[in-house]
């Protein structure tokens, strides 16, 4: 197996998680269990629990907010959305993705055209 | 059929397996333990416990029953292990090793191995294998070490004032035990997930039976008292055992020890200094130590080999290598520790018989001493010098002139010139003529027997022969030639004629003749300084037989 296939593709996937839940708030109000089946069909992640230490994270980085929802069946729910810092914060990762993505794009064409 | 319980999650009633519900809540504690180091981590642990309480609400809704174990394995396998989930966890490390010293390096992987072991391991006592309390094998899981080394080590360290066993207790009474089944991943150092965590708990119900559940009990330090019983029943045997063992050993070797020693010395001495060097060497407490320490090491390697011997020869040694590798081991060091357990005693044996033997000598000198001087005295002898002669010479025996080797005479040899040996009685004597007869040797000039009377002194010198010949002995080959054969005088002569293999040993008579005595005191001796006009030039000088006859 040449070098660690799956460790870098795990570095992409676990840097790509935090810019893409950004990325989904950006867009509205969710909820965890929502926030996880769109994360699930991206493949993005590959168990739930990896989720909740995040948005802990980003909350405590004031980054999104959250509030209680009573919910009619099961536990109360925490609703997420992003905060005015998250936007500014989200901005920022566009700029930065657009960057890196023009690169990736740039580069797989020069492989191409050889 | 299966016990199923109702748990409540926010306000939710769930019918779940006992087993499932066993298995949930291990995950779900391991979810809180893991965290709980955290920050925020209460947060994230109560956010995948309502993530769980919401797929328990899904499977409520899709019309499932009672939650089963699958479900539950389903519903880990979905939310993720505490590793898995975390998102600070470490990356696994490959091993960048620095290129530096080789022995240096070599430490270096030792030291990280040896972390490595450690990580992720909780200190527990193990159920799965235990003597007493499991603490040896839960700390052998711990360190990564085999579980005999350690029990050899506590058993040897209980020696030492039975500090090994002491610790034992304390480790006993301080360190849980494992339980749990995620205990038991913890203390095997496996990862706490979902596999290993099922796996356990699979196992467990091996070990739920009711047997299985007794032993627990039995081995908890609730039940010391009872187990104590059983330890000191079996010890009790073991020392009979030793015991018996010992004598013999004691026997063979105490009878090995004598026989060489009265092989090489043969000396009387020997045999009293024997008995008072087990007396002394008993009495010393380190010898007891050493003693238990070659018993227990001897006990030891006889369960070793047997062990040993009855694996070789049973068919089944599967999976018993390493079994039998450790009790080779445990042989080994056992008779080494015997080994050097009975070469000390043989040398506290040693360094004893010999002050032993040097305090019988001294003491048999002094006696040897006391027993001339007494001798001398009973003679009616006074010892007026005695000097540059060897403290126990006064009386000899060994070459009197008739060959008797057991007849005393006065005797007194040095190398030294100014050796003085003077001998005086002093007698009552009612006035007559007397005469004066001794025996005497010499191999030098100067010796006499000499008579102060009246306040005048005579002396009469003692022939130098040497050791050899002598008058006695010429006189008595002479006599021989003509003696009545069978007549005790003929005897007499035989055995002179025959001292020293026919040699003699050079005794002379001497005789002062004519001594009148008016003052009833009389004064008479022997010396090796008693010729006035002679100077001493030899090395010993003997006398015997003084006998002062009345002729008028």
């Amino acid at each position: 197996m040449p070098m660690n296939v799956d460790n870098v593709k795990s570095q992409m996937r676990k840097g790509m998680l935090e810019y893409c839940v950004l990325l989904l708030l950006g867009k509205g109000e969710y909820y965890t269990t929502d926030i996880i089946e769109q994360l699930k069909e991206a493949n993005l992640i590959v168990v739930e629990g990896t989720l909740y230490p995040l948005l802990t994270r980003l909350k405590k980085e004031g980054v999104v907010t959250y509030r209680w929802c009573e919910s009619t069946q099961g536990p109360p729910r925490k609703y997420y959305k992003l905060s005015p810092e998250g936007d500014e914060v989200l901005k920022e990762l566009n700029k930065a993705w657009n960057e890196l993505a023009t690169t990736v794009v740039h580069l797989t064409a020069e492989k191409v055209s050889e | 059929m299966k016990k199923n319980i109702t748990i409540n999650l926010y306000g939710n009633l769930y019918a779940i397996d006992e087993d499932a519900y066993e298995l949930l809540n291990n995950y779900l504690e391991n979810m809180k333990r893991h965290f709980a180091q955290k920050e925020d981590g209460e947060e994230i642990a109560n956010d995948i416990e309502c993530r769980i309480a919401e797929l328990m609400q899904e499977l409520k809704e899709s019309g499932v029953e009672a939650v089963n174990i699958d479900h539950v394995k389903e519903i880990v396998a979905r939310v993720g292990n505490p590793e898995e989930v975390d998102e600070e966890k470490a990356e696994p490390t490959t091993d960048h090793q620095p290129y530096g010293h080789k022995g240096a390096a070599w430490f270096d992987k030792k030291v990280r191995d040896f972390k490595n072991n450690l990580r992720g391991k909780s200190l527990y006592r193990n159920p799965d294998n235990m003597v007493l309390g499991g603490v040896l094998s839960g700390l052998a899981q711990y360190l990564g070490v085999d579980v005999t080394l350690l029990r050899l080590l506590t058993v040897l360290l209980t020696l030492v004032y039975g500090t090994g066993l002491f610790i034992y207790l304390i480790c006993w009474i301080v360190i849980p035990v494992a339980n749990k089944p995620e205990d038991r991943l913890k203390m095997r150092g496996e990862e706490v997930n979902l596999e290993n965590l099922t796996e356990e708990m699979i196992k467990e119900p091996e070990s739920n039976t009711r047997e299985g559940k007794v032993k627990h009990e039995q081995y908890g330090c609730s039940n010391f008292l009872f187990r104590g019983v059983v330890m000191l029943m079996k010890w009790t045997l073991v020392c009979l055992l030793s015991l018996i063992a010992l004598t013999g050993c004691g026997l063979l070797i105490a009878g090995l020890v004598i026989a060489a020693m009265t092989l090489f010395e043969g000396d009387p001495i020997v045999n009293s200094s024997l008995n008072s060097t087990f007396t002394t060497l008993t009495g010393h407490s380190s010898f007891w130590m050493i003693l238990g320490v070659v018993v227990i090491s001897s006990v030891s390697a006889i369960w070793a080999a047997s062990y040993l011997i009855v694996r070789l020869i049973s068919a089944n040694k599967e999976g018993k290598e390493k079994n039998m590798l450790f009790a080779a081991i445990a042989m080994l060091v056992s008779m080494a520790v015997c080994i050097a357990g009975i070469a000390a005693m043989g040398m506290q044996f040693g360094e004893i018989s010999k002050t032993e033997r040097k305090l019988n000598q001294q003491t048999r000198k002094q006696k040897d001493i006391d027993e001339q001087l007494a001798w001398l005295e009973e003679q009616g002898w006074n010892v007026l010098k005695h000097e540059h002669i060897r403290e126990d010479r006064y009386v000899r025996r060994g070459s009197h002139y008739s060959g008797d080797r057991n007849k005393r005479y006065i005797d007194a040899t040095s190398e030294h010139p100014d050796m003085d040996y003077t001998l005086e009685r002093t007698v009552k004597l009612s006035p007559g003529i007397y005469r004066l007869k001794a025996v005497g040797r010499t191999n030098g000039s100067g010796p006499g027997i000499y008579i102060i009377n009246n306040g005048r002194r005579y002396e009469v010198a003692i022939p130098n022969y040497g050791n050899k010949g002598g008058e006695i002995w010429e006189n008595a080959q002479k006599e021989l030639a003509t003696a009545v054969k069978g007549s005790p005088q003929q005897q007499e002569w035989e055995k002179q004629a025959a001292a020293n293999k026919g040699k003699g040993f050079g005794w002379s008579r001497v005789v002062i003749d004519n001594i009148a005595v008016t003052d009833s005191i009389l004064r008479y001796g022997v010396s090796n300084r008693c010729m006035s006009n002679t100077i001493w030039n030899g090395t010993y000088i003997c006398a015997t037989d003084f006998k002062l006859e009345r002729v008028k």
